[in-house]
């Protein structure tokens, strides 16, 4: 059975983005301390030049002014003579700023190395995870025994790795945006393109709808409030209709202080049609939200939210499965809701439109395949700390079990119990916007389409 | 706790107290940027991270000495300015 150990942490607070940006600013604050003390050593210039108007005796001077201009010549010369080392010392600051700045170039491009000497041994000394370059029209696609070998693995049960899918979705996509002569030179980010183009081709062949929320009569039930990942994952348990689709759930949280917080749980694709039928949660929608295009999928969240009464400045956490946490990124970026912080489970977030805008955690099964249609791992940067773990059982086998939500529900145990900064730091954000025993009361919402009326 | 690990508020004495005042509160200004650098470093992951927290307690312990030099100088600029009082009274 996995364990703690077997997590991998990748990105957020701690991750390498985060550790060189750190540097950057400590950089930043010791020139800042440097200009402060040149900013010292100019005064004393200034108080340098007050006195020396008193260190002049003139002919005929008084004994007590000869002594009072030597005194002041003294104090004078003390005054030069404690600014000099001001201004080494600020030269020293600067000095150590450069320093860390060379640290960081170094880092970043050590980094930059590691990366690109890895993808050189994957790509070309192990061609079996590699692609292969053929003539054109087909340009780079994954080689012969790459497919085979997948298929091989598979058969022997040994699961479909979702980091090799993604380089697969990554090329192909590649390769098809290439028709397009805007995109001829190619782009390192080909899917968001690719699913706009075949999103507006299944909004051209889907007739207008209009989204429809409603409360579920009797759809409210009154539990603790979430203390970590585990209590989020464990509610999309919750909120199925008997043999129906999956609901939006809007959980009032009331704190001790009497204000309140809000989680908000989105379900994944409902109906896999590529044209608007019944449910917003299409794979139009994922097509579109991949894309950066609007969806019915997010705007039925969005009144979800609005009729349970999610007051604008009001803290609220985000947790979607699958096309939900795609939903829940981009209200966190444009929803106007004050999201404090998302958690994704199995959903594909690496598309450069889809940047975290607030702290994200991303769950994400090594064999679940649906977090590979981005065509691209989750960025490391400090709001975005990707967990993820090759889970044991049925989810290792098999990629439909893989994406379920409640096989994620181990995944998400272990990451409330790592130690990892990034983790730490996501547990406070919830342990500050939901207070330990707080009563939280849950909503239901049934979403759907209809013809406009 | 000591003048430059407090927030100085502007001196209120004219001539070379003043300027002398100027220079102590930009130098705190610097304490207090040193000491954002140290808690910056803090968070790194890293093995040098270590080697520049000690170089950046030692700007501190540097710091500290400038300062200690510029109060010296307060006595200085007292028995200046005591004396031109006096000579100009003669």
């Amino acid at each position: 059975m996995v364990d703690v150990s077997d997590l991998v942490v990748r990105g957020g607070p701690g991750g390498t983005t985060a550790n060189l940006e750190d540097i950057g600013r400590c950089s930043a604050a010791l020139r800042s301390a440097a200009q402060a003390v040149d900013d010292a050593a100019s005064t004393l210039v200034r108080l340098e030049k007050e006195l020396d108007g008193w260190g002049l005796a003139t002919i005929g001077a008084t004994p007590e002014q000869v002594h009072a201009a030597s005194v002041a010549r003294h104090a004078r010369y003390e005054v030069a003579a404690t600014r000099s080392p001001v201004l080494l010392f600020a030269s020293d600051l600067r000095a150590d700023a450069r320093d860390l700045d060379r640290a960081r170039a170094r880092y970043g491009q050590s980094e930059s190395f590691a990366s690109s000497a890895f993808r050189f041994v994957v790509d070309t000394v192990f061609p079996f995870y590699g692609v292969v370059r053929y003539p054109e029209p087909f340009g780079e696609l994954p080689t012969f025994p790459v497919v085979l070998a997948e298929h091989a693995k598979w058969r022997a049960g040994q699961g479909i790795s979702a980091d090799h899918v993604q380089r697969y979705v990554h090329f192909a996509a590649g390769q098809i945006v290439r028709i397009s002569p805007e995109h001829y030179f190619g782009t390192d980010d080909p899917v968001p393109i690719l699913a706009g183009w075949l999103a507006r081709g299944a909004g051209a062949l889907s007739p207008p709808k209009e989204v429809v929320v409603q409360p579920v009569i009797g759809g409210v039930r009154t539990g603790k409030a979430s203390r970590g990942a585990k209590d989020m994952v464990d509610k999309f348990a919750h909120g199925r209709a008997l043999g129906g689709p999956e609901q939006v759930q809007v959980t009032e949280v009331t704190n001790r202080d009497g204000s309140t917080a809000w989680e908000v749980t989105i379900p994944g694709t409902q109906d896999l049609g590529l044209v608007d039928r019944d449910h917003p949660n299409t794979m139009k929608a994922n097509l579109e939200l991949i894309g950066g295009l609007p969806s019915y999928a997010t705007a039925a969240v969005l009144e979800a939210m609005r009729q349970a009464g999610v007051g604008k400045d009001d803290p609220v956490v985000l947790v979607g499965h699958s096309q939900g946490g795609m939903i829940a990124q981009q209200i966190a970026k444009d929803g106007g809701f004050n999201v404090v912080g998302t958690l994704t489970v199995g959903s594909p977030l690496g598309a450069r439109h889809q940047r975290s805008v607030v702290p994200t955690l991303a769950l994400e099964h090594e064999s679940d395949l649906i977090t590979a249609f981005d065509g691209k791992p989750n960025p490391d940067d400090p709001l975005t700390t990707t967990v993820s773990v090759d889970p044991d059982g049925r989810a290792r086998q098999f990629p439909g079990p893989a994406h379920e939500s409640a096989e994620y529900a181990r995944l998400a145990e272990l990451a409330d119990q790592h130690d990892a900064d990034a983790l730490v730091e996501w547990r406070e954000i919830v342990s500050e916007t939901f207070d330990d025993d707080a009563v939280a009361r849950t909503r239901l919402f049934d979403v759907s389409l209809r013809d406009p009326s | 706790m000591e003048w430059f690990d407090t927030c100085t508020p502007p001196s209120t004495r004219a001539g070379v107290h003043g300027t002398l005042d100027a220079a102590r509160a930009r130098l705190a200004d610097a304490n207090v940027a040193l000491r954002v650098a140290l808690g910056t470093e803090a968070d790194w992951v890293s093995v040098a991270a270590d080697a520049y927290r000690a170089r950046i307690e030692d700007r501190l312990r540097d710091l500290r000495r400038h300062v200690d030099r510029l109060d010296a100088l307060e006595a200085l600029l007292r028995a200046a300015s005591n004396a031109r009082v006096n000579s100009a009274g003669a």
